[in-house]
Order: C-alpha cells, then sequence, then structure tokens
C-alpha cells in the first residue's frame, strides 16, 4: 500500500478531499438552513429580517453546493490523470532492466497481462480510495463536531452511525462476499478459457461433433456463473438495505435527543429540524465507502505486485568497473551451463561453440534443445550459471551491458513490432537510416509489398497487426539487418515463409559481411555456406513413443 | 431477438426490450409506487413530529408512536430498495447468460470463417467482458429509469396537492432537470467517451511498448520510451482537461438546478409561513419531499454513465447476433467416398481474391497436396472443403450436389480435419478422440489410438485413455497433439481427410513417424493436404501449387511414389 501511496502528489490529492468534503457538507448544510428557516418562519419573528440570515445561508448552500462539486470533479480527474502519467512510467522504469530477459516467453507474456491489470488497478487509487476514505474521514467528523455544538449525544450516536456504515458494513460486507467474490471470479474465468478454447478450436469441433461437446461444457459453465452471480446479488441487497436504513436511526436519535432538549426548554426549536435534517445529509461522507472498501484489496495487491518488480534482481547487470569494448566480434561458448529459474533441469549443459567473426552458423535441434537459449546469451539478455561467453575474447559479463547490444542485433522469435509507421519500426534498429537505405533492405528481405503500400510511412496497426505473422517475421529481420551490428542474433527468420522467400532470405544472410548466428527448424533449406550445429535434443517433442 | 429489422432501435435499447428486461421494469415501477407511499408516510410523521415538538406541543416521549411509525416506515422502504436491487442483479445475470449462450450458438452456426485470425480475441472479449458491462445497462440504468419514471412525477404531484405553488415549483423544473439530463448524457458524456477512448488507446501504447520492450532493450531504446510515454500521456492529460471543463459544466448545471430549486422551495415557504399563509406541519412536508423528487433522477445520471459504457459493447454484441446466418442444407451427404470438385471457385476476402476461378478435381481415394507461398489460398480451400465458407462465385460440389446444398453435419461427418496445431478438449484422451464420433466404444477407441501411434504414450499414462489431458493438454508434445488428431479422425472413419500443414510444427524425426500413421489412415479415403514441407509430398499422388489464388499452370508432374 505503501507503494501506491508513494505515487500520489499530496497538496492536490489533498484540495480533491477538502473539496469532496465541501459537497457533502454543502449539502448538509442546505439541509439544515432550511429547516431552520422553516422553523424559524413558523414562529412569526416581528420582521422578515430576523430570517434573513437564513434565507442567505439557503441560498448560499444551494449555489456553493453544485459550484464546489464541478471543481471536485475536475480535481480528481485531473489527479487521476497524473496519476495514470506516474504509474506507466514507474512500472516501465521498473521493467527496463528486468528486460528482455523477464518478458520473453510464456512466463513474459504472464507477467505482462499481470502488468497490464495492475497499472489499470493503480490508476485508480485516488478516485476509488483516497478520496473517498479522506472524504468520510473529513466531511464526517465535521458533521459530527458540528452536531457536537448543539447535541453531544445525539453527536456520538451519529459517530457511531457513520463507523457503522463506513467501516463495519463494508468489512462485513467484503468478509462475507469473499467467497462469492471468489465464485464469479472463477466462473468467469472458467466461461473466457472455455470460450477462447472454442473460437480457437472452432473448426476442430465442428468438424469433430458439431460443437456439442465443446456447448455442453459451455452451458455448464455459463449455469455455474449464473448461480455465482446471483449468491453474490443477495449480499449486495443486504448492504443496500443497510446504507438506506441505517441514517433513519440518525434521525431517529436526533429528534428524540434534541427533541427533548428542545421540550426541556433548554434548546432553541430552531434547531430541532436544523439537526435532525443536518445529520441526514450528513450519511453523504460514507456513501463512497462500500466502493472504496472493495477497491482497497485489489489496489494493495496490484501495488505490491509493483513493488516486488522493483525488487527483482535482473538477470543481468553491467559490471563495477567495464572493460573497453574488444576490436573483434569472434562468440565462443566454453562449458556453458544455463537452467532458467525454476527449471527442473538445464536448458543447455555444457555447451561450446566458437563463432569466428564473420562466420554463418544455424543452430538446430528439436524443441527445447536451447537453441533460443544460446542466443540470450550471446546478447547478455542471460548470463550462464557455469562457463562463460566471450565476445572478441572478452568474457560479456566484463563489458558494458550497452556495449554489447549496440554489437549484436537481435531478432525475436515472434518478432516485436511497435505499433506506430513501417518506418519507425525498421529505425529502432538504425535510427538515421535513410528512405533509401529502408526501401533497400526492404527488397532484400521480399517486403517490397509492404514497402509500395502502406509505404514506410503507413500505419502497422497495433502490435503490427495489418500484417501478416511472415512479414512481421520480416520486419524483425530487416530491423537487425539495418543494425550497425557486427553479429546478427535471429530466432526463426524463415519459420512462417514458404521455400522460395526462405531460399531468397538465407542467401541474403550467407552474402551478408557480418556474423550471422540463426536458429532454425528446417536445416534442410540451408547450403554449404552455413556450419549447421545440432544441439542434442533434450526436449519433450521427440514423438519417442513411436516406432514408424 | 432476431427477427426484428436491425436500425429499427438502439442496440442498448434491444437490450432493454429483452423479456427479462421487460419484466425487471415492470417489477422497479410498482416497487416505485410502494417506494413512493412509504416516502409520503414517513415523512408526513417526521414532520408532525418536528412541528409538535419546535411548537411546544408534546414531548418527544409523548410521540413515540408516532416515532416509531416514521421510522418503521423507513425501514419498509429500504427492503423495498434491496429488493428491488436484488431483482436488478438476478436479472441482469440471467440476461447475460442468455446473451452468452446465444453468441456461442452463433458462433457454432457462423463457424470459423466468422471468427478468422486477429479477430479471435476480439470475439471472446465480445462473450466475456462485452455482455458483462451490460450489467451497467440492465443491472443499473433500467432500475435506474423505471424508478425515476414513477416517483418524481408521484412526489410532484403529492407536493402541488399540499402546495401548489411548490408543486408548479417542481413541475416546472423538473423537465428542465430532464433537458439537462440529456445534456449530459449525449453533448458531454461525447466529448468524455471520446476522452476515455484516448485513455484505452493510451492503455494499449503503453501494452505495445511494454510488449516490444525486449526489442527496444536489445536496441537500447527502452530510456528514450519511458520518456516517450510520459509526454503521450501528459498531452492527454492536458487535452482532456479541456474537454472536461465544458463536459462537466452541464452536470453542473443539473445539480444547481435540482439544489436551487430545493433552496427556493425553502424560502418561498418560509416566506409564507412568515406571513401566516401556511401551517409548519404542512410546509416541513413539502420541504422534506422536494429532495426525493430531485433524488432519482440525479441518480439517473449517474445510472446514464455506466449504460453508455455497455453501449459499444451492445452494438459488438448485436453485431454478431444479427450476422447473417449460412442457409443450412439438408440434402444427405453420400455414403461412399464421394467425387469432390471445386468449378471456377472464387473467394473474396474484402476486396481481395483469396481464391480466383480456381478449378481442382478430386476424384474418390486420390490424394493432393496444395503446396503455395502464404497467402496463395491454401487455407480458404481448406474452409471450402470443411463447408465453412461459401464461394462467392463457382461451386464446391460434392458427387455433383453443391456443398450448400447438403446437411452441414451430415457432411462434417464424412470429413476429417487435422491442422497443424490440434485443438485437444479440456477433457481426456478418450474424450478427444470420441470427438471424431460421439458413440464410439471403448474398443474402437483404443483401436484409433494404437492406429495413430499412441499405444504406447497411453500405456505410460497413470488412467490409460481414461487420463485427464489437462489445461491445453500441456504434457503432450506437438507431434502427440497431433497423433491425437489422427487418432480422432481414424475413429470418425471419415470419407475425405482433409490435413492442413499437420506436420508444421514438427523435427524430421517426429515427422516420419506422424506421416506413417498418415499413409495408414489415408487408405480407401481421398485426402487432401496443404503444407509447405517437403516430406510430406511422397504420400501424395499429385502436387497443386496454388499462387496469388489460382492455380498454377502448368502443374507440377506427380510426385514419385
Amino acid at each position: 500500500m505503501r507503494e501506491a501511496l508513494s505515487l500520489l502528489r499530496w497538496p492536490r490529492t489533498a484540495l480533491a478531499v477538502v473539496l469532496g468534503a465541501g459537497t457533502v457538507l454543502s449539502g448538509a448544510a442546505l439541509l439544515a438552513a432550511s429547516g431552520a428557516l422553516i422553523t424559524g418562519a413558523a414562529q412569526r419573528p416581528s420582521t422578515l429580517l430576523a430570517l434573513m440570515p437564513l434565507i442567505t445561508a439557503v441560498r448560499f448552500f444551494g449555489v456553493s453546493r453544485a459550484a464546489v462539486r464541478y471543481t471536485e470533479r475536475l480535481v480528481t480527474h485531473d489527479v487521476t490523470l497524473r496519476m495514470v502519467t506516474r504509474v506507466r512510467a514507474r512500472v516501465l522504469e521498473r521493467l527496463v532492466p528486468l528486460a528482455p530477459a523477464a518478458l520473453t516467453g510464456a512466463r513474459g507474456g504472464e507477467l505482462l497481462s499481470r502488468v497490464r491489470a495492475d497499472v489499470d488497478e493503480l490508476q485508480g487509487v485516488v478516485v476509488r480510495l483516497v478520496a473517498p476514505a479522506g472524504v468520510a474521514v473529513l466531511a464526517g467528523g465535521v458533521a459530527v463536531g458540528l452536531t457536537a455544538l448543539v447535541s453531544p449525544p445525539t453527536a456520538a450516536v451519529l459517530a457511531v452511525l457513520l463507523a457503522v456504515l463506513g467501516i463495519a458494513v463494508p468489512a462485513v460486507a467484503a468478509r462475507a462476499g469473499r467467497r462469492a467474490a471468489v465464485a464469479v471470479a472463477r466462473a468467469d474465468a472458467d466461461v473466457a478459457a472455455d470460450t477462447l478454447d472454442l473460437v480457437r478450436g472452432l473448426a476442430d469441433a465442428l468438424s469433430g461433433d458439431g460443437g456439442a461437446t465443446a456447448l455442453r461444457g459451455l452451458l455448464g459453465h455459463l449455469d455455474r456463473q449464473e448461480a455465482a452471480e446471483r449468491a453474490a446479488a443477495r449480499l449486495t441487497a443486504v448492504t443496500t438495505v443497510c446504507r438506506e436504513g441505517v441514517p433513519a436511526l440518525g434521525l431517529g436519535a436526533a429528534l428524540w435527543l434534541v427533541g427533548s432538549d428542545v421540550a426541556a426548554g433548554t434548546t432553541d426549536p430552531l434547531l430541532l429540524a436544523a439537526c435532525a435534517l443536518g445529520v441526514l445529509g450528513a450519511f453523504e461522507a460514507v456513501g463512497g465507502m462500500g466502493a472504496a472498501w472493495s477497491a482497497a484489496g485489489g489496489i494493495r495487491a496490484a501495488a505490491g505486485r509493483v513493488r516486488e518488480l522493483g525488487e527483482r534482481r535482473p538477470a543481468v547487470a553491467d559490471p563495477a568497473d567495464p572493460r573497453p569494448l574488444p576490436a573483434g566480434s569472434a562468440l565462443r561458448f566454453d562449458d556453458v551451463t544455463l537452467t532458467y529459474p525454476g527449471a527442473t533441469r538445464p536448458a543447455l549443459a555444457g555447451f561450446d561453440l566458437a563463432v569466428p567473426d564473420g562466420a554463418k552458423v544455424a543452430l538446430t535441434g528439436s524443441s527445447g534443445a536451447g537453441k533460443s537459449s544460446v542466443l540470450a546469451l550471446a546478447l547478455r539478455a542471460r548470463d550462464p550459471d557455469t562457463g562463460r561467453v566471450t565476445l572478441g575474447g572478452v568474457d560479456l559479463r566484463r563489458l558494458p551491458l550497452e556495449g554489447v547490444r549496440s554489437r549484436t542485433a537481435w531478432s525475436a522469435q515472434a518478432p516485436q513490432v511497435l505499433g506506430g509507421t513501417l518506418a519507425g519500426n525498421l529505425r529502432l534498429g538504425r535510427h538515421d537510416a535513410t528512405d533509401a537505405e529502408l526501401h533497400a533492405v526492404l527488397a532484400d528481405v521480399g517486403l517490397d509489398r509492404v514497402a509500395a503500400t502502406p509505404g514506410l510511412d503507413g500505419w502497422v496497426g497495433e502490435g503490427g497487426e495489418r500484417l501478416s505473422a511472415g512479414e512481421r517475421a520480416r520486419v524483425g529481420l530487416a530491423r537487425a539487418l539495418l543494425a550497425r551490428a557486427d553479429v546478427l542474433l535471429l530466432d526463426e527468420p524463415t519459420a512462417h515463409l514458404d521455400p522460395g522467400l526462405t531460399a531468397r532470405v538465407l542467401d541474403r544472410l550467407a552474402r551478408d559481411p557480418r556474423t550471422v548466428l540463426l536458429v532454425t527448424h528446417d536445416p534442410a533449406a540451408l547450403d554449404g555456406r552455413w556450419r549447421v550445429v545440432d544441439l542434442a535434443e533434450a526436449g519433450a517433442d521427440t514423438g519417442a513413443p513411436v516406432s514408424p | 431477438m432476431r427477427d426484428r429489422r436491425p436500425g429499427e432501435r438502439s442496440p442498448t435499447g434491444r437490450v432493454l426490450a429483452l423479456p427479462g428486461s421487460r419484466r425487471l421494469v415492470v417489477v422497479c415501477g410498482l416497487l416505485g409506487v410502494g417506494v413512493w407511499v412509504l416516502l409520503v408516510v414517513q415523512w408526513a410523521l417526521v414532520a408532525a413530529v418536528v412541528s409538535t415538538v419546535a411548537t411546544g406541543g408534546a414531548t418527544p416521549a409523548e410521540l413515540s408512536g408516532t416515532l416509531a411509525g416514521a421510522l418503521a416506515a423507513w425501514g419498509a422502504r429500504a427492503l423495498l430498495v434491496g429488493v428491488r436491487d436484488r431483482a436488478a442483479a438476478r436479472t441482469s445475470a440471467r440476461v447475460r447468460r442468455g446473451l452468452r449462450e446465444a453468441l456461442l450458438r452463433q458462433l457454432l452456426v457462423l463457424g470459423p470463417g466468422a471468427v478468422a485470425g486477429e479477430r479471435a480475441g476480439e470475439l471472446v472479449t465480445t462473450v466475456t467482458e462485452g455482455v458483462g458491462k451490460l450489467d451497467g445497462v440492465v443491472g443499473r440504468y433500467l432500475p435506474g429509469v423505471a424508478t425515476a419514471a414513477v416517483v418524481p412525477p408521484l412526489v410532484a404531484v403529492t407536493v402541488l396537492v399540499l402546495d401548489p405553488a411548490s408543486g408548479g415549483l417542481l413541475l416546472l423544473t423538473g423537465p428542465l432537470v430532464l433537458v439537462f439530463l440529456w445534456l449530459t448524457g449525449t453533448l458531454a458524456a461525447r466529448a468524455a467517451r471520446g476522452s476515455w477512448e484516448t485513455l484505452a488507446q493510451l492503455g494499449a501504447v503503453l501494452v505495445d511498448t511494454l510488449r516490444v520492450l525486449p526489442t527496444l532493450v536489445a536496441y537500447g531504446r527502452a530510456r528514450g520510451s519511458t520518456r516517450w510515454l510520459t509526454e503521450v500521456s501528459e498531452a492527454h492529460r492536458v487535452s482532456t482537461m479541456r474537454v472536461l471543463r465544458t463536459a462537466f459544466l452541464s452536470g453542473f448545471v443539473l445539480e444547481f438546478g435540482a439544489v436551487l430549486c430545493t433552496a427556493l422551495v425553502a424560502v418561498t415557504v418560509g416566506v409564507r409561513l412568515f406571513q401566516g399563509g401556511m401551517e409548519l406541519e404542512r410546509a416541513l412536508l413539502v420541504l422534506l419531499l422536494t429532495p426525493e423528487f430531485f433524488a432519482p433522477l440525479r441518480a439517473l445520471g449517474a445510472d446514464r454513465h455506466a449504460s453508455l459504457e455497455g453501449r459499444p459493447a451492445a452494438e459488438r454484441v448485436f453485431a454478431l447476433l444479427d450476422a447473417p446466418q449460412p442457409v443450412r442444407g439438408t440434402a444427405a451427404a453420400p455414403a461412399g467416398v464421394p467425387h469432390v470438385q471445386l468449378r471456377g471457385v472464387t473467394v473474396r476476402h474484402g476486396d481481395r481474391a483469396a481464391l480466383d476461378g480456381v478449378d481442382l478435381d478430386l476424384p474418390p481415394l486420390s490424394r493432393t497436396a496444395l503446396v503455395g507461398p502464404s497467402g496463395a489460398g491454401k487455407t480458404t480451400a481448406v474452409r471450402l472443403l470443411l463447408g465453412f465458407t461459401v464461394p462467392d462465385a463457382g461451386a464446391v460440389l460434392v458427387d455433383g450436389v453443391p456443398l450448400p446444398a447438403l446437411d452441414p453435419d451430415g457432411w462434417r461427418a464424412r470429413v476429417a480435419y487435422v491442422p497443424e496445431r490440434p485443438w485437444l478438449l479440456p477433457g481426456t484422451v478418450a474424450d478427444n478422440v470420441r470427438l471424431g464420433r460421439p458413440g464410439a466404444t471403448d474398443a474402437e477407441v483404443a483401436d484409433a489410438l494404437r492406429r495413430a501411434g499412441l499405444a504406447g504414450l497411453v500405456g505410460r499414462l497413470p488412467q490409460g485413455a481414461a487420463t485427464p489431458l489437462g489445461e491445453d493438454a500441456a504434457r503432450l508434445s506437438g507431434g502427440e497433439r497431433v497423433r491425437l488428431a489422427l487418432a480422432r479422425a481414424f475413429v470418425k472413419d471419415a470419407a475425405v481427410l482433409v490435413l492442413d500443414e499437420p506436420t508444421g510444427q514438427l523435427d524430421a524425426a517426429t515427422e516420419a513417424g506422424v506421416l506413417a500413421a498418415l499413409d495408414d489412415l489415408a487408405r480407401g479415403r481421398t485426402v487432401v493436404t496443404v503444407t509447405h514441407r517437403t516430406a510430406p509430398l511422397a504420400l501424395h499422388d499429385r502436387v497443386v501449387v496454388l499462387e496469388d489464388g489460382r492455380v498454377r499452370v502448368p502443374a507440377v508432374p506427380a510426385v514419385p511414389r
């Protein structure tokens, strides 16, 4: 929770709280002043002038409530939008040192979707949590204080009832609703997973049994989802009854206690209606607490996870006193072992490989044999557990990270295309590349058609969705080709390409003067210019139980 | 709900017109009448207590009966509101369940053509989160509207009877408030919605940046992206605040009108009390009832916002439900191995022809490999054969009968389909095989598994074929998945076998094993295989090259077997 609060800028947040409390108090004051005015008028004072202060008060609070509310809405939105900026910047800052190691693979995808949800959650910390809680305390406190001036016992009752509605009811509801909330969340997740399954496997399901089996499973989950929601609805209804009913007790107490004082002659009759109506109005102070209470858990969990991001040890770090970059770019892997966190067996064990300057090396082997891990080590996305990786004869761990990455250009297996223009994506590789250079490299990888339409300045869609998978692969490849690097690290650059294009791309790479280290599952497409390294397969995908 | 002409009602209007929603309107209306009665009773008793005590008529202890009556009426009203909320939540759950089921059935009718590629995620979102957002429409907006339609008019009439002047004031400001409510909802909310849309786009920018972060880091661009993201967010904040300043104005006027009306009633009633034209108890009752006139209207402002959030979701839901359903044929599929022909088939995706006048003859027991560059129309050809896509021109003929004339379930029972990454049910191994033919016996399932080369695997599993595969069958390798799909095809005993890159993700050794099982499966059936690998070609007696949606001529000669 401290993480979430540290993102706040207190002066503005305090302003939002003060304005929120002002809105509530204006409303309560309007009711109280109206009540006093009417009772006062019924006493038929000698002149209307005696009522003028009350008439003015009624008019004033009538106008101020609307004005304060307007300002409050503006300030809260402004605070929230500033929060959005800060939350994003902080999350990005924390992720940069962890990338690329923590963000690739299935775990990476999981982390990303969680981070996205956490960011959404944290953005609402002012509107959903801090402001309602602050307003409850401030407006509730002022209302109790003002009531105490008239009748301390009534103020005590009001304080207790505000605590009941603001703390006890939400807390009990949250506790009682936990099981229902878990059931609803689980049912939602099941329905989502099943629906995704059905959509992805629609052709299989339909050609199997017309979708009957899949639909049957889904309908069962829909039933459970509805039942869970109905259970949650029961609890919501009980909360509603409390919210609507409890203020009656405050009104009753005010009428009884202040009324007795009035009857005893110790209190001005004017104050009876004023106090009773003011107490009623004060309950608006805790109106947002139910929602705030249920938001608190999610926000706290999200904040905890974001903080944990900052505490994670990055997979690689800059050395304390980096050596200057060596002249050559020969890569060597000496007896390298790499085990991923949480894995039961090493991805690479005792791996040796020498890649001289300008060599063309293809890594093959079944999935899980550690092909992508070799690239991750060369890029220094990860460090080996034992053994060492050297660039130009110097251990990568002794070199500055930026330096290693300026020497290498990497294209991931699912090449990462940024929402933006084609040129923008390519210039990630070399920021000062001319249009002519971009066109040339696009022609090299057979993307001439994309270069024509939508063109260099055409929008490639969110995540490059306007491009096909094969086109995205080649954008990643073109980017790597453009980079001023000595070593190209390419993960399955030809996976989505047809044989003709595969041959053309591989030929382009073989003619490139730079070192190329690529991963492929189709070694048949490689000619004599390539040195093929078969990583001893340790993977699961061997089809072992079969005798062909 | 689908027989209504599209465009006749707004999507949210259609959600509100569903039978469950209509019942809820009636329930909320009736409860509203009850709430009104209790409101009048409650405030009349409170006014009596206050006026009697304030004028020294009695002590509260002497009025305890009246006070208790007021509290009882209040409690009863709270209960009614609770009942309303519960009914709304239950109806909302039922309506959303119904819509989800209708959407899923529609997906099954529309087939994979409607859910191609990148749209899959969007469709899932529509069914799950999209329908979920309609809770704001059914669970909040609808009860809010029903209450606002019943309670304020009844309150206004009550006040009119008690004090015509105040009642007139309410009847005058009420419509004004409604006008501003409408303005808040449309003009201002449109601006606000625009701003939330850009916020969603900003969310997308963040996700995009995070996703690409490994590449950005690898190319040394991460610092710049942080700065860029901050600049984008800040620019968004400034422009949004400019919009909101005007957008919130109508909300301000709404609030202002409601509060000012209360103040006006208080002042005018007060002045008449002073002049002796009114008694205190009646004046108090008028004052207490006035906020109740505005309360449902103001609540409606917030509820309306919830309904606006549901509108885009409702649009997507009904767009999917309204999608034209393909005509289902009724003719029975031929019993033997049929002669399948594509005659001048053209399929367009938008303005691009995926297949352009393709002729393809698939005689019984023929084995045809379809090859060609990506985007050449191979997958479209597969969809055509499975009956998931209907040609825009030309025809797919099965023993001379156009495919759309056949009963689709009957035809699919004659066709087995093995994709690159077969979809597996979360159930057991046997469940997955039985997807091919639900009535298959255990012996038939075991035989199919053996012929697909899975006997060894099944033997090693703790409960054999009855072992659950778990989430996405994580314990199976790519080769085993394909073999399981082959077992599905074995048990189905289909006449036509359609294979889409069956070995696309497998290494050479696994591929050889799968191809051996495939050769066995292919006996006595017509086979069509899409592939860009070379090894599967040997199983076929001819290779057809597709290029830019056309069959390349001259065709490549038969592959030596």
